[in-house]
């Protein structure tokens, strides 16, 4: 085994040490104040390349395999140290390189120390993967962590595209543990479960410590007082007769009571626990144009996604009512802007949100033979339009669906004004 | 008369003496009329001498109106190539016109607001860390970059804020560095 | 005594952070209004997320709009200036009206007459205020007594000396001049 590590690790090295050689006589030749740079940096790579030789050697002893992998790294580190050395000031684009790289000069030959400080990195920037930073540590592979945190800056920056759809539905993914409101984050259940076998083991630990106990049994009267005063308190408030006190509690009311709005939210939110209101708006943002253009083109498919059946009817009643008297609307939508919430409330027991936006339209209507009574070809309209999103229970919609669905139940032009 | 009843303005260094009477050819006792005059411009208030950078107003404007207006008209280039693209068959220039000033006018807005935001939030951060700490320096810049990467992501949760921020920082400071390494090598 | 606030900025410089204060504005108080708004109108469970929120999707388009009005406004207001030559309330009325007119162009011209108009009642409104508190702030000076027993007054001491001794101190040789000889020799 031991010879098999060095025949490994010996190409390795020695290309180490050649491009060692390069450099510095690539360094020679420049003037002094150059020179005393590269001394300092020859000195630095020696260092490192002893580091590398004792780490090869203590490698050696273990399997081929993860030698490999270690010396990749390792030669990995070098190269980052060598960019170092040559140009101090640059900032190399990810941050987990250059850490790797510093890590490798506070190395001191153990390369556990290294993984625990790998760790210690990794969980300050993502405190929900410590689990998997725990499960991936018996098997040490520091490169891979690395990427991984290169993977997380790589996510963050193009956004979080799986966005969940308000609009449509899609026959729901299998449901994979808890889903928290706030971050989207899905953690699997081998993690949850290994964080809660570590609670679990905690908590028993430390219930057991006679410290704890004592601890406990001294501050429960004092919870329990405190408690009592504090229910005292309020029952002198509540029941008081003086009326500065009545004023201010009407105040309290009138200041604190929900508005519709507000309870309408509730309601949304007791529904759909995943809903957020920016989302709710950009997926509008995006639908306007095809259900618009499904509309003054009578496609029924398309609008029965989106809209409610009574929408539909009265889509189909007013194009025969136009056909009947022979007149072609040729609208074409040219632009969508200032989309924006405007009121929310609930009608009957279903909440509604009224959301506003313009549109830019070119308005043209012909009569059977084509030619044009009103507008034009290039005469635009700005028209404001109103739209009711109504939120439609789950069990209207079919086995399949787990969250409800907002259908669009009314539209309504609100102004019409000529652009030049 | 004049000359031993007059505060002094500055050490002796940076004064010289003048007599206005010196071209006269005049006998006058001339020690009398001789005046200290400052070699270098005198400020009139000793706080604008002190001070040698923006108060923090002038810099909140200056910052947000760069960023608004950099992000706006480079929003509205964007528009311009989008809406040329957007072109259909059989549009007059009328049409065409309008798509161009849609479009730009739309993709400039937002992103000078989007832009302009972080330039104020910027800005409120580093003159309120000046404020506190009396420094200004790289680490200020970073600081104030990291905050308000952490600031502009803190809807999407503690991992994105902190991921956000970090790339602020690195930003700024890169910005503040590069900046330093113009004016050391490039002469202007 | 802090520094004094001197008037404005020079032109070029102006726009920009006109833009600036102008969109921190309408940012800062967009987002005031805003969050009181949406806390308001938000169940009692999440009232800070609510207002966090519809901050976030509001104000910045707030702050773009005041930031489109400022920057417009002062270019118009340097375009005059350099046309004009003049710095007087005139120029920033026609600026107001000008950028009314600009920002509604498209919606015709009757409704850009009108915004224009508008534009430059409002701001010809501002600036007549200005002016009135101007004058209204502008203190009279102290009158001064005739009063025998004055006290304070700089100068006088040396003042009552001259009259009757024509050759105090200084001049011996000067004293001869006489103005009437000096405008013979003008005339020579």
């Amino acid at each position: 085994k031991n010879i098999r590590g060095e025949a490994h690790s010996n190409p390795e090295f020695e290309r180490t040490v050649k491009e060692l050689k390069e450099r510095t006589e690539e360094f020679k030749g420049v003037t002094e104040d150059l020179k005393v740079r590269t001394k300092q940096t020859t000195e630095k790579l020696y260092k490192q390349a002893d580091g590398v030789w004792t780490e090869a050697e203590s490698a050696a002893k273990k399997v081929s395999s993860s030698v490999k992998d270690k010396l990749s790294a390792a030669s990995e580190e070098v190269k980052e140290s060598f960019k170092l050395g040559k140009e101090e000031n640059a900032e190399s684009a990810s941050s987990s390189g250059t850490r790797a790289s510093q890590g490798e000069k506070q190395q001191s030959g153990s390369t556990e120390e290294l993984h625990t400080f790998f760790a210690k990195f990794k969980s300050s920037l993502s405190s929900p993967k410590v689990s998997e930073v725990f499960y991936r540590l018996k098997e040490a592979k520091p490169f891979d962590i690395v990427k991984q945190a290169l993977d997380i800056v790589k996510d963050e920056l193009r956004g979080n595209p799986s966005r969940k759809k308000f609009l449509e539905h899609t026959p729901p993914p299998p449901f994979t543990g808890e889903r928290s409101m706030r971050t989207e984050m899905v953690v699997t259940q081998t993690k949850q479960s290994k964080l809660q076998q570590k609670w679990e083991s905690f908590r028993e630990k430390m219930q057991g410590s006679p410290v704890f106990k004592r601890l406990s049994g001294m501050s429960e009267p004092v919870v329990n007082k405190s408690q009592e005063i504090a229910e005292d308190v309020r029952e002198i408030w509540e029941t008081s007769d003086n009326p500065i006190v009545h004023k201010i509690q009407d105040m309290n009311e009138k200041f604190l009571k929900e508005t519709d709005s507000a309870s309408t939210y509730k309601e949304i939110r007791s529904r759909d626990p995943s809903f957020s209101l920016p989302d709710f708006a950009a997926e509008i943002e995006e639908v306007i144009k095809p259900v618009l253009n499904a509309y003054s083109e009578g496609d029924v498919e398309t609008l029965k996604k989106y809209c409610s059946k009574e929408v539909i009817e009265r889509c189909t009643a007013e194009r025969t009512a136009y056909q009947t008297h022979g007149v072609l609307f040729d609208n074409k939508l040219l632009h969508i802007s200032e989309v924006s919430v405007s009121v929310t409330k609930m009608m009957g027991d279903s909440p509604i949100i009224i959301a506003k936006f313009q549109t830019q339209e070119i308005y043209c209507v012909r009569d059977e033979n084509g030619e044009i009574q009103e507008g034009g070809q290039d005469t635009i309209h700005t028209v404001y339009h109103e739209w009711a999103m109504q939120q439609v229970e789950t069990t209207e919609l079919g086995e399949d669906a787990i969250y409800p669905i907002w259908r669009l139940r009314e539209m309504c032009r609100n102004g019409v004004q000529a652009l030049i | 008369m004049a000359a031993n009843n007059r505060s002094d303005h500055g050490s002796d260094e940076n004064t010289r003496l003048y007599n206005p009477y010196q071209n006269y050819e005049v006998p006058i006792n001339k020690s009398q009329y001789l005046y200290k005059l400052p070699t270098s411009p005198e400020f009139l208030f000793t706080e604008e001498a002190l001070r040698q950078r923006r108060s923090w107003g002038e810099n909140l404007t200056f910052y947000t109106g760069t960023a608004y207006l950099g992000g706006s008209v480079a929003g509205a280039s964007v528009g311009v190539i989008t809406g040329v693209k957007s072109f259909e068959s059989g549009d007059t220039t009328k049409l065409k016109i309008n798509r161009i000033l849609n479009s730009s006018g739309q993709t400039g807005r937002t992103w000078g607001n989007r832009i302009g935001i972080i330039g104020l939030v910027y800005a409120g951060i580093e003159s309120g860390i000046v404020a506190a700490t009396d420094r200004d320096d790289v680490w200020t810049s970073v600081v104030a970059g990291l905050g308000t990467g952490a600031v502009c992501r803190a809807a999407r949760g503690v991992r994105s804020a902190a991921v956000a921020g970090a790339l602020g920082g690195l930003a700024a400071g890169a910005v503040v560095a590069g900046k330093q390494i113009v004016k050391r090598y490039v002469p202007i | 005594m802090g520094t004094p606030e001197t008037s404005r900025e020079p032109c070029p410089d102006r726009i920009l952070d006109d833009i600036g204060g102008a969109f921190g504005m309408g940012a800062v108080g967009g987002s005031a209004f805003h969050f009181i708004k949406g806390t308001y109108n938000s169940p009692k469970g999440s009232r800070f997320v609510g207002g966090t929120q519809s901050v976030s999707m509001n104000a910045p388009r707030t702050g773009g709009s005041f930031a489109v009005w400022g920057g417009l406004f002062s270019t118009f207001d340097c375009t005059m200036v350099y046309l004009r030559q003049k710095e007087d309330p005139w120029n920033s009325i026609i600026a107001g009206a000008a950028t009314g007119g600009f920002l509604s162009m498209r919606q015709g011209a009757g409704a850009a007459s009108r915004s224009a108009i508008f534009g430059g009642v409002l701001l010809a409104l501002i600036e007549g205020a200005g002016i009135m508190l101007n004058k209204v702030l502008a203190q009279p000076q102290n009158m001064m007594m005739e009063d025998p027993g004055m006290q304070g007054m700089p100068g006088m001491q040396g003042m009552q000396g001259m009259p009757g001794m024509p050759g105090m101190q200084g001049m011996p040789g000067m004293q001869g001049m006489q103005m009437g000889q000096m405008q013979s020799q003008a005339q020579i």
